[in-house]
């Protein structure tokens, strides 16, 4: 192996340890800005699972009129 | 001897059978007025929170010891009864969702759309592998797709591609890609999920147009490895990028590699890179002309390519449901059409203004015209790349699986008699003690 070509693996493998934890941290970051809106919309009472109760993981605590109607149904079964 | 060119008369004979059956309805319109009933669905129910963190925890056990049998066991037998149990699981048991194929939709919509957010689950069937790749290389279409794992069973009779096929037929992936995204992010369908060729054999039910396309990658698959992972899979275009990042990934040989070629064609995805000669000068400089015209090239490419996209936005914004419905209307207004349709009917008995339906067709395809110069630019890059990375020489002194393409499906390792040597050597140590 020449020193140029092993210069230039060298500048690759850097480049690519950047790339890979800036994609990393891009990924992180896209999650945690899922996470806020889930929490922005709970809190301005919108529907998070376009209106469908079944599944919703905020079913238990919500507080919207076919949340409310479903778990009325779910109680006199 | 099977040629490429039956394989692609074969296929294009199975898809015109998909024109004849699209000619006519597979079941009567539903009549609304009068004792309708409720069809049962064709999706899978929604389950229970419990059942769908199992299923994350199974794609997490799945991928690492995918990770473990493709770079420390590397034995090909374990990554396919992996693979076989993940077809069983995550494609018949699970009935193909969530899969981070069609996840890719509701990240881009919860994107573009204020009010929808995406399930956790479907968030971690997206991430999971994505982190995966960036560590370890596609390890999560070595044993852990089902649809890789489906076609990767019926491949029988490997044919190699050739390398201009290959390269062509891998741009419509990007181009499905950025349809996908379009549509999603316009919210008029998530077509990664419609178009699904395999979903319909998980389920035993579905479109038959589709069926027939899923049994059109079978029979291809038998002869041609993997064809939706390598030219099909939107998901896998974004494997690819991210595996170029990977950490550790596939060698064939465990060690050193010593060039006796035994390896060369094993690959039936055409995965393996031969190490190459050096370049004569005169056709250096040539090179290097022809990639400065090419990068000059890129911008042209891309501007034309949005412009195109940009042109089609009647064409693509048919997809949405409104849009369709403003034309429908419009066309039984100008009685350019006889009779109705169930969608006309019902948006006329909502008693809601022909005009507010034409302005909001007009936003929408607004909307595709924004979306259309995105997405054809983004064409416009995938293309100009291509060429640029067709004329820029990589330098590699062994034979070598391509990090972009290469499936870790682990045929390789057997072939290296370095691996064969390894493996006496473990079973001896194993014997000894």
């Amino acid at each position: 192996m020449n020193r140029g070509f092993g210069q230039v693996q060298n500048r690759r493998e850097m480049l690519g340890r950047v790339l890979r934890y800036a994609t990393l941290g891009l990924l992180g970051a896209a999650g945690g800005w899922g996470f806020a809106k889930r929490r922005r919309l709970v809190r301005e009472g919108k529907c998070i699972n376009h209106g469908i109760c079944r599944g919703c993981e905020v079913f238990e605590k919500c507080g919207l009129p076919q949340a409310l109607s479903a778990k009325q149904v779910l109680e006199n079964r | 001897m099977i040629r490429f060119g039956h394989i692609i008369f074969g296929v294009a004979f199975l898809l015109s059978l998909c024109t004849a059956v699209s000619a006519s309805e597979r079941f009567p319109p539903p009549e609304f007025e009068s004792g309708y009933e409720q069809p049962s669905p064709t999706t899978p129910h929604p389950r229970q929170d419990i059942y769908e963190y199992i299923d994350a925890a199974v794609l997490l056990a799945g991928l690492s010891l995918s990770s473990y049998l493709v770079l420390r066991n590397r034995s090909r037998r374990a990554i396919f009864i992996l693979m076989v149990f993940s077809l069983l699981y995550f494609g018949f048991w699970r009935k193909g969702c969530v899969c981070p194929i069609g996840a890719i939709q509701n990240i881009v919509l919860s994107v573009f759309d204020r009010d929808y957010v995406v399930p956790i689950v479907v968030g971690v069937f997206f991430v999971l592998p994505l982190v995966f790749t960036l560590f370890f290389g596609r390890v999560f279409c070595a044993g852990v797709c089902p649809l890789g794992a489906m076609q990767d069973l019926v491949l029988l009779r490997p044919v190699p591609v050739p390398r201009w096929a290959e390269s062509g037929l891998r741009l419509f992936a990007y181009v499905y890609l950025g349809a996908a995204v379009l549509f999603a992010a316009t919210g008029s369908a998530f077509v990664i999920c419609r178009y699904d060729p395999f979903v319909s054999f998980f389920r035993l039910s579905g479109n038959l147009n589709v069926l027939i396309l899923g049994a059109c990658f079978l029979v291809v698959g038998v002869f041609i490895g993997r064809p939706y992972c390598r030219f099909v899979c939107p998901y896998g275009v974004i494997l690819r990028q991210m595996s170029r990042l990977s950490k550790w990934r596939v060698t064939i040989a465990p060690d050193e590699c010593v060039q006796c070629r035994l390896c060369e064609d094993s690959c039936p995805f055409g995965a393996i890179k031969e190490p190459t000669t050096d370049w004569p000068v005169h056709e250096y400089d040539r090179s290097k002309k022809r990639l400065a015209f090419l990068i000059l090239l890129l911008p042209v490419l891309m501007l034309l390519g949005g412009w195109m996209g940009s042109g089609v936005r009647m064409v693509t914004a048919r997809m949405h449901e409104t849009v369709r419905l403003a034309e429908r209307v419009y066309l039984e207004d100008e009685g350019k059409v006889e009779g109705t349709t169930d969608a006309s009917l019902a948006f006329r008995a909502t008693g809601k203004e022909v005009k507010e339906l034409y302005e909001e067709a007009s936003n929408i395809r607004a909307e595709f015209g924004l979306g259309g110069w995105f997405f054809g630019g983004f064409v416009g890059l995938v293309i100009g790349l291509k060429l640029i990375g067709l004329s820029v020489r990589r330098q590699r002194k062994d034979y070598e699986a391509d990090r972009a393409s290469c499936v870790a499906c682990g045929r390789c390792f057997e072939y290296c008699p370095k691996e064969h040597a390894r493996l006496k050597k473990a079973k001896e140590m194993i014997g000894k003690s």
